[in-house]
């Protein structure tokens, strides 16, 4: 803001005077402008206004003088001090010497109503100059006390905020490939699926027998088929999940400065800067937490798919697995031929061949199935028991059964491995 | 050299459930609730004690439980503070421990010392410390003996409680201080095997105040979440039964041609696993399906599928019972506290078990209006419990610092009927239940008795307690919480001597016992170490 321009415009507004007497004082004014704008041609910027006639308008009251002034120390109060060198504008002109013989006592009255003022504005930019320097000092340390606060904060909220937008990538990149190895997956199981249907139409026109024998078994195979292909729908609204941007919010010095450009009172303008400090960092933080909240979402998401939707499907081919176990001998008597064998034991690989497609699938996602012993004590956070059992030749709280496998999982860069899903286990008790 | 310990400056939230607890602090405008267990935002409130050297808690312990019951404890806090049938505090001794007994102050303090030991773990980095001050949370039912012994099991666990707060009071704190509220809420706090309704008046539209007034309470013991997966598995089972003829909630009978019991339990885990995701699923959509190929193999060799799929309708109606239990303590809170069903602005949700469509159906119904489900009724507590406590300072310690600019006023109401024992073993009321405590001052009641027979040079003041107007000291739920002696009375006639006695009661709910007689002697009693 220009303090000259200020005043021009409160002069041209001012209303205009038609009174003689107050002519002849303005012709008189007028001279004592070119006067003094003459003695300050040494310090020209000082007197930027000398050509400006209504400057000394015998109209112009002390209010509006005053009010003129009081504008400008209020709208420069806390500019910083390259700005203000430009505004000191509201000058003082050198003494005044003039021959006072001829003028009529009205003339001499108006001299003295100018002196007066004169008098006036002289004080007043005194106190103007004395208020902005201290407080244009003062603020101006304030406000650079709060920028490197906020830095501080920023810097810490930063260093946390690029840790978790790492997580955030990390996951993502993670789901990214385990729609790419599951969807893959589930197309080989299908593809084998079939294969193991096409064998049931075979058998089943060889020997209805045996195909009664197996239908169950092969229903059981259908259902974790049915499973997997459910799977597809949720993958491709996984694959969809996209990041935000990464910027956060930061003060700007500007913005305290004109927070504080009606502010007079230094502790008022502590207060002022610390709530907005204080707001600022719960702002930025809000940005910080949804990094946050998106990290873990995608995490969760990623272990939930693996744990409530992939593993049931596989747990149910790891069941039909076992419960076949002795199946091929209990089927032999039935078999219409002795090379028959060759055909169920390819009937019976299908368990296998699953197992291994979707267990492959997981190795490609970091995912191995835990590692848990027979005989092994038990470890409550590795394990989790669903029955006991008494064996007076295992020690107490051993793993006697393992139920259904438990899954772990590894992180890049970590060596130890983070728990996917417990293993389900029957416990000895002895006691 | 000696390592000075260095304490964290944060006052921290503290939800001790029965079932699972949480811990939070406030910071950077807003409550945080603390990772514990393995990363999970809450640890179940269960301690086994292994051997002679280690004790689980939380999830560990809970898998523990059905290998080693004896060695297991789980929904301590019905236990804490309570005076059993034999008039003893509740203590046990485990076999792993036979060298000493546990009591359930004890038992809740380990679960504070993993909570505390989690959250360190998980946020180092926010709590620049060891964790020092707390804010904890106790139903709003909880008397004196009750609220001390979870002071003691915090000091057990190197907390100083800044000050307790009663769980509907903190959710009401976590829903008031999102926006500026004026309103009359209840909180539906349905956990995992209790329910708990109240009514409370919020008014957070003051500049940096709020207020908070309780204005009714109820609640059902033993109606809870867990029940509701029982019911998906009783749905799922009956349907698996009318396919295979076995019905696997029965482990005693012969099935299938020999399913045993253990191919039967094995059935059971299965169904389990699968009954918690269907309840989710339920809650998102109409109908979830319950697949699991090869549930089990029966005795002939046949193995056996589930595939069934269960619509929202089914579920609802084996819940409906269960809820309008809830409904009724609904109403008789609303009753309670003098008010109608339009007088209820809001209902706020608390417990993970009200994410069941019903739930929120049902209060729609009852009140036009859907209750409120901006905040996640699982952490909700602890993060109202962190918000109180940002609110308050430590008068010893000036690093504390207040992390809200507000004050939070809790005005309360006395939760049980305070008095003594006088003449034929007559309770005699000294505050009754339902009185307002006021915000800024202890209510003080004072009454005057005298002396029961000629001469007499020693009174003894047994302070009882009961929910309910009872007539006779002895009569069931009057308990005893604190006795002295008055003694070197001068002796006079009997009934000249006066006894003023003076109950002071805080807004913690706690209690000073104060008398004096008319000859000078007298004494005191501090039920009270907050």
């Amino acid at each position: 803001m220009n303090t000259d321009t200020d005043l021009s415009t409160e002069h041209q507004d001012l209303p205009t005077n038609q009174d003689g007497a107050t002519q002849a004082a303005t012709e008189s004014a007028n001279n004592v402008v070119q006067t003094s704008s003459a003695e300050a041609i040494d310090n020209p910027p000082e007197i930027p206004d000398s050509n400006d006639p209504s400057k000394l308008n015998a109209d112009e009251t002390d209010e509006q003088v005053t009010g003129s002034l009081s504008g400008n120390s209020h709208n420069s109060d806390f500019i910083k001090n390259e700005e203000f060198k430009s505004q000191e504008v509201v000058s003082i002109p050198s003494p005044i010497h003039l021959d006072l013989t001829n003028l009529t006592e009205e003339n001499k009255q108006l001299r003295s109503e100018v002196t007066s003022l004169r008098s006036e504005v002289t004080s007043l930019n005194e106190r103007l100059a004395k208020l902005e320097e201290s407080a244009k000092f003062k603020f101006d340390s304030l406000v650079k006390d709060a920028i490197q606060k906020d830095d501080e904060v920023w810097n810490e909220d930063n260093e946390e905020c690029q840790k978790y937008i790492a997580q955030a990538k990390l996951w993502h990149s993670k789901t990214e490939r385990l729609c790419t190895f599951v969807l893959t997956a589930i197309s080989d199981c299908v593809s084998r699926f079939d294969q193991c249907g096409d064998l049931m139409q075979a058998i089943n026109q060889e020997n209805a027998t045996l195909y009664n024998s197996l239908l169950d078994r092969y229903k059981s195979l259908e259902l974790s088929k049915k499973m997997l292909e459910r799977l597809r729908e949720p993958l491709d609204l996984l694959k969809k999940s996209t990041l935000p941007t990464e910027q956060l919010l930061r003060l700007q010095e500007q913005d305290l400065v004109d927070l504080l450009r009606s502010q007079t009172d230094e502790s008022e303008a502590k207060k002022i800067l610390a709530k907005k400090v204080k707001e600022t960092g719960d702002i930025r933080y809000k940005a910080v937490r949804e990094w946050r909240d998106l990290a873990e979402k995608l995490q969760k998401q990623w272990l939930n798919f693996i744990e409530k939707k992939l593993l049931p499907a596989l747990d149910g081919i790891n069941e039909g697995k076992r419960y076949a176990r002795h199946l091929a001998s209990d089927l032999s008597p039935s078999y219409p031929s002795p090379n028959y064998q060759d055909k169920i034991s390819n009937w019976l690989r299908t368990y296998k061949d699953l197992e291994d497609i979707l267990l492959d699938a997981l190795k490609n996602l970091d995912v191995t199935p835990m590692m848990v012993e027979l005989g092994q004590l038990v470890d409550y956070n590795l394990h989790e028991p669903i029955g006991i059992e008494p064996d007076p030749t295992q020690p107490h709280e051993s793993v006697k059964e393992i139920i259904r496998n438990g899954y772990e999982y590894k992180l890049p860069d970590q060596e130890q491995s983070l728990i996917l899903r417990s293993a389900q286990i029957i416990v000895v008790k002895n006691k | 050299m000696s390592l000075i310990e260095k304490y964290s400056t944060y006052i921290f939230g503290i939800d001790l459930g029965t079932s699972n607890s949480a811990i939070a602090v406030y910071q950077k405008g807003r409550a945080e609730i603390l990772k514990v267990d393995d990363g999970r935002d809450t640890l179940p409130s269960v301690v086994s004690i292994l051997d002679a050297e280690t004790i689980l808690v939380g999830k560990q312990a809970r898998s523990r439980m059905l290998v080693d019951p004896n060695n297991t404890v789980s929904s301590i806090k019905r236990e804490i503070g309570k005076i059993g049938e034999d008039g003893k505090l509740w203590r046990k001794e485990f076999p792993n421990r036979p060298d000493k007994s546990y009591s359930a102050t004890d038992i809740s303090a380990f679960i504070l010392t993993k909570l505390l030991m989690g959250a360190q773990q998980s946020s180092m980095d926010i709590l620049q410390g060891t964790p020092r001050y707390a804010v904890i949370c106790i139903p709003a039912n909880f008397d004196d003996n009750q609220k001390n012994a979870t002071i003691d099991a915090a000091k057990m666990a190197g907390l100083e409680v800044v000050s307790l707060i009663e769980e509907p009071v903190a959710a009401a704190i976590a829903y008031a201080l999102e926006k500026d509220r004026d309103q009359t809420i209840l909180i539906y706090d349905l956990g995992g095997g209790t329910f708990d309704v109240s009514i409370l008046r919020v008014d957070s539209t003051g500049e940096g105040l709020a207020s908070f007034k309780i204005l009714g309470k109820e609640g059902v013991q033993k109606l809870g979440g867990d029940d509701f997966d029982l019911e998906i598995m009783k749905i799922a089972a009956a349907k698996f039964q009318e396919s295979s003829k076995i019905d696997i909630f029965d482990l005693k009978k012969d099935q299938g041609g020999g399913v045993n019991a253990k191919v039967l339990r094995e059935a059971q885990q299965k169904l389990k696993d699968k009954a918690e995701v269907a309840k989710r699923e339920l809650s998102q959509s109409q109908k979830a399906l319950i697949d699991i190929p090869s549930l089990l193999k029966d005795g002939e060799g046949k193995v056996h599928n589930l595939e069934i799929e269960i619509d929202r309708s089914e579920f609802n109606e084996a819940i409906r019972p269960l809820l309008l239990q809830s409904k009724e303590a609904v109403e008789s809170a609303i009753t309670a506290a003098r008010l109608t069903i339009e007088d209820i602005s809001r209902i706020i949700l608390v417990g993970g078990s009200t994410r069941v469509p019903l739930v929120r159906e049902m209060l729609t119904e009852m009140f036009g209006k859907e209750p409120y489900s901006d905040i996640d009724p699982d952490t909700v507590v602890a993060a109202g419990a962190a918000s109180f406590a940002a609110t308050l300072t430590v008068p010893d310690d000036p690093d504390v610092k207040p992390q809200l600019d507000s004050s939070l006023v809790i005005d309360n109401l006395v939760t049980l009927n305070l008095g003594i024992e006088v003449k034929d073993r007559h309770f005699n009321l000294i505050i009754a239940k339902g009185q307002e405590i006021p915000a800024d001052a202890p209510l003080c009641m004072s009454k005057e008795y005298s002396t029961q027979r000629d001469n007499q040079t020693e009174i003894r003041i047994t302070v009882y307690q009961s929910s309910d107007t009872k007539e006779f000291i002895y009569e069931e739920g009057v308990i005893c919480i604190g006795e002295f002696l008055i003694a070197k009375i001068p002796p006079k006639p009997k009934g000249e001597e006066k006894i003023t006695i003076t109950f002071e009661l805080d807004q913690q709910n706690l209690l000073k016992v104060k008398a004096e007689s008319s000859s000078g002697v007298g004494g005191a009693l501090e039920i009270k170490r907050s």
